[in-house]
């Protein structure tokens, strides 16, 4: 018995002697330069192993200093199996141990994408019939006399149904002319292309991804660089490095969405918290062909707190969760009580004041047409309203990424806001008068006016939105993350809000009753609210340069210049009623006042949306790269993101980032300040905020300095949305 | 036949990959069976001790390294020793690697010289899915009111090789001196390591 296992020790031996003999006869004629053509093929029958190893080297001197890649072939025998270096339910992954001389060292191994290896209801990671496994060798600066010989032991488990453990032992041998090493000589080609398998190393992909856990599922979102009808070409399989992340047998599912991928599978019950590697190799198969692409992933692990954690982490966000009955009503609530103080807006409130100045002089005259106007202007708003919020859930659907406020990153939009408030203002300053029904300000008495009170609402709708965008653009664009129904309701409501007070006047006439007597005091008033008006003006005429530059403010100052000087040349031709003259000069009027508005919104296109960064105060410029770099120092991190038009977010900088006292924490303890400037669409921003579930900024994240000990970093912490410096000052104490 | 029919129904029913997750800190799932004597073995007799479950197969080098080292026998004699009730389960099925009749069983457990308090056959692999069982030796403490503390491996050193026995920590006996101590186990769950569960 010992007899013949000697025998086929040596039969084994010699096929393998033969083999790379022959494989370095070969190289030296050049001739084999490829993989497919070092096909070894053992003999299997007589093999007592169930595992060969070959090592490949393109060198046969070592050069001090210079590392040497070496690829570890492993031979398998049909239908058993090695591991992976994360060998999933069951399996060890190959050890490879070197005695190296002082100043040697060796690499970790870098593995080719694993396969699944189904075993009974198990699943494990592995690799049949062969694999290359890619390994550097990092002589000393100065290299020892003579010939070099590395020992190395490989200890390799492999398994069919049962499973063997297996020892191989051999020497690599530089620099000599007389030794015969185990090592096999091959082209560089060779050693390239075996490294091509590897997976695209984290650092050279920069697909960024998130692990979070919803409902038992672990939740993999990776933005890729390939646009979503590539990826469709493809089936996914994600090969996690650490144990307890997922039920490894449980089935995928995988979505995608533009350039994302979403990858759900049974969480296991080990605590999301524990799992120290939140690396893994992501596997793209193209359909058609079966070529396989592979992605190492170091995905960041998004903490989802319970519900206990959050009533006691004062930090925590109130959160509104529609998911159940009593969230949707409250947040229904909070977008009723939101579009009630829209009313007490600088924006807003001229337009409504006049309107219900005016509702005073009906209701001497019908109680019922007073209601009529109240329910025309509510169903103005509400209507304009759902008209927008239909708008945006379409578009999201439609896979752009928007959020609440997108408008505002319009620069058009934001010019063509500016004239309309200027009219407003030029109209209450009675430079103008438009006549009532048109605008629903002035003294609509007829029937008609009912029309008006409708166009009142939208108009309330239109001017409402630069209001609505800086003060509850977070609370808009998180109803807008919900299923659509949940959207519009909360819009609706939103808009019922704005329509409430005026609403409520005209339906009781004792309130009407109690307003003030109309009289000359009230063109007094009116020609007081334009100023509101103008500071609205002033207002957009300053987030349109900071979404261009400054220098672009000229265009809309004259497009401003003209459009008065054709309302004053329109408002000269009532005087010459009728004339050859007069049809002149509305003609001309006419022609200016949009010749300038045209023209400036022509201008301001022509010179571009750029943003130079005014923005940045003494932070870094925010990009995904940016941040992943910075990840990777030893520095905490803070992203802030903000935009022009944001009020909470200018009021948050100035009261509690851009303050000597924060500005000494984040020099003191070198935390990089990143900052992302959403005033124009921005596809990164966009991303970045959707992955903490938001949809509009600010948001402010912190992530601590990684763990001395495990070189881990804590969850990412969300700051509240409105800050404080003692929130800050908090939150960037160094743990202890 | 009814039955068998609401049995179908439910498998239709049920999602392909329906699997209760073993939690640590909840209630260990309940078992009987008969060990390789004949006796009568059930998990919540044993309410008020410590219970080690261990699963094994004896042709895994994973489980031969831990028998022949008698790694595995000391730390069941410490376990036994302390009160704890050591409880050892063969999940392989009938034909598969480690399926060992009583006979056969009994032969093994005396050569080996077994500390554990009785050894089961679970051919049918009821128990190492109740439990999800994943490897030979996968480990699983319950405490005195019979929750599941630890599961994993038995220690830190996922090797075949013997010479990796010392220096290993025991996690099992960490986790007993805990519970001893009235302290919380930690850790209370490791990746096991070895041979798969021959279902």
């Amino acid at each position: 018995m010992a007899m013949m296992n000697n025998i086929k020790l040596l039969l084994g031996l010699t096929v393998l002697l033969f083999l790379s003999f022959y494989a370095r006869a070969e190289d030296l004629e050049g001739k084999r330069s490829t993989l497919s053509e070092y096909e070894n093929s053992i003999n299997w029958e007589n093999a007592e192993q169930n595992v060969f190893i070959n090592i490949y080297v393109a060198t046969e001197n070592l050069e001090a200093g210079k590392p040497v890649p070496l690829i570890i072939e492993q031979l398998i025998r049909p239908h058993w199996h090695t591991y992976w270096k994360n060998s999933g339910d069951s399996g060890e992954p190959m050890h490879v141990n070197w005695q190296l001389p002082e100043g040697f060292t060796a690499s970790e191994l870098s593995w080719p994408p694993p396969y699944n290896q189904p075993v009974g209801p198990l699943l494990n990671f592995g690799y049949s019939d062969k694999a290359y496994i890619y390994q550097e060798i990092q002589p000393p600066s100065e290299l020892p006399q003579g010939a070099i010989h590395l020992p190395v032991k490989f200890d390799i488990l492999v398994c069919e149904d049962i499973c063997i453990p297996e020892s191989i032992e051999k020497t690599v041998v530089f620099n000599s002319k007389t030794e015969k090493p185990d090592q096999i000589l091959v082209p560089v080609s060779f050693i390239r292309e075996a490294k091509s398998y590897l997976p695209t190393p984290a650092a050279a992909n920069k697909w960024p991804s998130t692990i979070q856990e919803q409902n038992g599922m672990m939740v993999l979102t990776i933005t890729t660089d390939i646009n979503e009808e590539n990826l469709k070409l493809n089936d996914f399989v994600y090969f996690p490095y650490s144990y307890g992340l997922v039920e490894y047998p449980a089935p995928p599912e995988v979505t995608t969405k533009d350039n994302q991928i979403i990858y759900k599978q049974q969480r296991a019950s080990y605590p999301l918290e524990n799992i120290k590697n939140s690396g893994g190799v992501l596997v793209l198969t193209n359909k058609s062909s079966g070529e396989r692409y592979p992605y190492e992933l170091f995905s960041e692990i998004i903490k989802t707190n319970t519900a206990a954690e959050k009533k006691n982490n004062a930090l925590s966000q109130p959160e509104i969760e529609p998911k159940t009955v009593s969230g949707l009503i409250k947040a229904l609530l909070f977008a009723l009580l939101g579009g009630l103080i829209l009313n007490l807006m600088p924006c807003v409130l001229p337009v409504l004041s006049i309107k219900v100045l005016s509702l005073s002089k009906i209701s001497e005259k019908s109680r019922s047409e007073a209601r009529k106007h109240g329910l025309a202007y509510t169903a103005g708003i509400i209507l304009s309203f759902l008209t927008i919020a239909s708008l945006l859930i379409i578009l999201k659907a439609g896979g752009s990424e928007i959020g609440w406020g997108f408008h505002l990153q319009n620069p058009v939009f934001i010019l063509l806001l500016t004239y309309l408030f200027f009219l407003i203002g030029l109209n209450l300053s009675g430079y103008f008068d438009v006549g009532s029904h048109m605008m629903g300000i002035g003294q609509g008495q007829k029937m008609e006016g009912i029309q008006g009170s409708f166009m009142a609402g939208i108009l309330a709708m239109i001017v409402a939105t630069p209001c609505t965008a800086p003060f509850m653009a977070t609370a808009l664009g998180y109803a807008l993350v919900q299923p659509a129904y949940v959207a519009l309701s909360v819009f609706a409501a939103l808009g019922l809000g704005l329509a409430l007070p005026y609403l409520v006047i005209s339906f009781i006439p004792a309130l009407q009753h109690a307003m003030p007597r109309p009289g000359a005091w009230m063109v007094t008033f009116k020609e007081f609210l334009a100023f509101p008006m103008y500071g609205a003006v002033i207002w957009l005429l300053w987030i349109l340069s900071e979404s261009t530059n400054i220098n672009t403010i000229s265009i809309p100052l004259i497009g401003l210049l003209g459009v008065a000087f054709a309302i004053w040349l329109g408002r000269h031709s009532q005087k010459n009623n009728g004339s050859h003259t007069n049809i002149f000069i509305v003609i001309l009027a006419l022609f200016i006042a949009i010749g300038s508005v045209f023209s400036s919104i022509y201008a301001l296109q022509a010179a571009g949306f750029k943003n130079d960064g005014p923005m940045l105060k003494f932070g870094q410029e925010f990009s995904p790269r940016k941040l992943e770099e910075s990840l990777k120092t030893d520095h905490p991190v803070f992203v802030e993101m903000t935009a022009a038009w944001c009020v909470t977010c200018k009021i948050n900088n100035y009261s509690s980032i851009n303050i000597p006292q924060t500005k000494k924490m984040i020099e003191d303890n070198g935390i990089i300040y990143l900052i992302g400037d959403w005033t124009n669409y921005d596809a990164d921003i966009t991303a970045y905020l959707n992955k903490f579930g938001r949809n509009g900024v600010p948001i402010y994240i912190y992530y601590g300095a990684p763990d001395a000990e495990t070189g881990k970093r804590p969850s990412p912490q969300i700051l509240p949305q409105i800050l404080l410096p003692s929130i800050i000052a908090e939150v960037f104490k160094p743990k202890a | 036949m009814i039955k068998q029919s609401l049995f179908a129904l439910a498998l239709l029913v049920s999602p392909i990959y329906a699997h209760a997750a073993l939690e640590i800190g909840k209630p260990a799932p309940d078992f009987a069976a008969k060990d390789i004597y004949g006796k009568d073995v059930k998990l919540s007799d044993y309410k008020g001790k410590n219970v080690v479950l261990e699963w094994t197969n004896n042709h895994c080098p994973y489980v031969i390294k831990h028998y022949d080292s008698k790694n595995m026998q000391n730390t069941q004699k410490i376990a036994t020793d302390e009160g704890a009730v050591w409880l050892t389960i063969a999940s392989s099925a009938q034909g598969k690697q480690g399926f060992m009749t009583p006979e056969e069983a009994q032969e093994y457990v005396t050569k080996v010289g077994s500390n554990a308090t009785a050894r089961i056959i679970d051919a049918s692999g009821e128990i190492g899915t109740l439990y999800d069982a994943k490897t030979t030796p996968h480990m699983f403490v319950i405490n005195e009111s019979g929750d599941v503390v630890y599961a994993g491996a038995i220690d830190d050193n996922p090797s075949p090789l013997p010479e990796t026995i010392e220096g290993a920590h025991n996690y099992v006996l960490a986790a007993l001196d805990s519970l001893e101590a009235g302290e919380a186990v930690e850790p209370s769950q490791t990746a096991p390591y070895g041979c798969s569960v021959k279902y």
